[in-house]
């Protein structure tokens, strides 16, 4: 009973420890803290065919981003997206992107030539992204180790640039 | 990078390639103070069509689409505090009379009874302005504000309450003289 009462009170002060450093960070400009709150469902198929569920990745970070090919502010973040997931490649980080309402040939043509290197989740009739309730597109949240919504970036952001790098790091370093 | 300035979540390539090619002829409506940032542009309805014709949509949707008025609007909060975008404040008056607004729910109905495809609806809706927005510091924000298609002239006075409480001085911003395309 001491024990378990123990290991309840570590994981208590773990957890609010972490939250106190995540709320600590100096955000970048752009970025905004939320009130934290479940991230809604998120389960959809890559461009593999191969299921990505959310709710699996507790236990890290993860930078959920929405966009579409047809969108001028997408068009600009996304190779700097694929830039901060490559330098970030080594850590806890989980980068997840998610198409909004195109079909697959549309989203392999564009990523093709902007970014090949990424893999992104089709939202093919785009009701997952109406779920999340983005601002906009592009949209990206910062998804926390407990599976809640911690931090919304306004519109497009330079990812690759250092104060958003350092950004990223360190909440890859936080659990 | 401009990313920060240029990031209007629903700023289409159609907006950046023909309105802007054309706002040298036609110099579309511009006010900007140290609260805001605004331009509408009335969008013609060969541009609206090819927009979407490109993204697959039906020839019904398409039809529906070039019935309506178009105006685009960008805007960027300029200020350090919330700036509340919330259509329904907004006047849009047409010989004295207010003009009817094509609201979401207008489409959704509409493209219902097309069939239209889910994914379509998804796409038209994120090309929207959204109805209410509570705007941050330096947050941009843009969109299609849909209406009955007139000949007439109109004015569009844009309201905007600030404040996190909506306590703060009203802006009031006033285009006249504005006209869909035919």
């Amino acid at each position: 009973m001491k024990r378990t009462c123990l290991f309840t009170l570590l994981l208590f002060i773990m957890f609010g420890f972490s939250q106190a450093l995540a709320e600590s960070i100096r955000l970048p400009k752009g970025i905004i803290t939320l009130t934290p709150k479940p991230a809604p469902t998120l389960v959809l198929k890559n461009m593999d065919g191969e299921i990505f569920d959310l709710k699996k990745s507790r236990g890290h970070w993860v930078f959920v981003h929405f966009w579409a090919s047809w969108c001028v502010p997408c068009r600009r973040e996304i190779p700097t997206v694929e830039k901060a997931m490559v330098a970030l490649a080594n850590s806890s980080l989980e980068f997840v992107l998610i198409n909004t309402a195109e079909s697959e040939d549309t989203v392999f043509n564009f990523l093709g030539i902007v970014a090949p290197d990424l893999n992104p989740l089709l939202d093919e009739d785009g009701q997952v992204t109406e779920l999340w309730q983005s601002r906009g597109l592009p949209s990206t949240y910062l998804v926390d180790p407990q599976g809640q919504q911690r931090y919304l970036a306004l519109g497009g952001r330079p990812w690759d640039e250092t104060e958003y790098m350092e950004f990223l790091k360190r909440l890859a370093q936080l659990k | 990078m401009k990313l920060s300035t240029a990031s209007v979540g629903f700023l289409l390539m159609l907006f950046e390639s023909i309105a802007v090619g054309a706002e040298d002829k036609e110099a579309p409506f511009r006010y900007e103070d140290k609260n805001i940032k605004l331009r509408i542009i009335a969008q013609a309805p060969e541009q609206m069509s090819g927009f979407y014709e490109g993204r697959g949509f039906s020839k019904q949707a398409i039809e529906a689409i070039r019935k309506a008025c178009f105006i685009t609007v960008l805007m960027t909060n300029n200020s350090n505090k919330m700036i509340w975008l919330d259509i329904n404040r907004w006047r849009i008056v047409a010989n004295d009379k207010p003009l009817e607004r094509y609201k979401r729910d207008y489409w959704k109905a509409k493209f219902k009874e097309r069939n239209i495809p889910l994914a379509q609806q998804s796409t038209f809706g994120w090309t929207l302005l959204p109805e209410v927005r509570d705007l941050y510091p330096n947050e941009p924000v843009g969109g299609n504000v849909t209406m009955v298609k007139t000949k007439a002239s109109f004015t569009m006075e844009m309201r905007f309450q600030t404040g996190a409480n909506k306590d703060g001085k009203e802006i009031v911003v006033k285009f006249d003289e504005v006209q869909c395309k035919q």
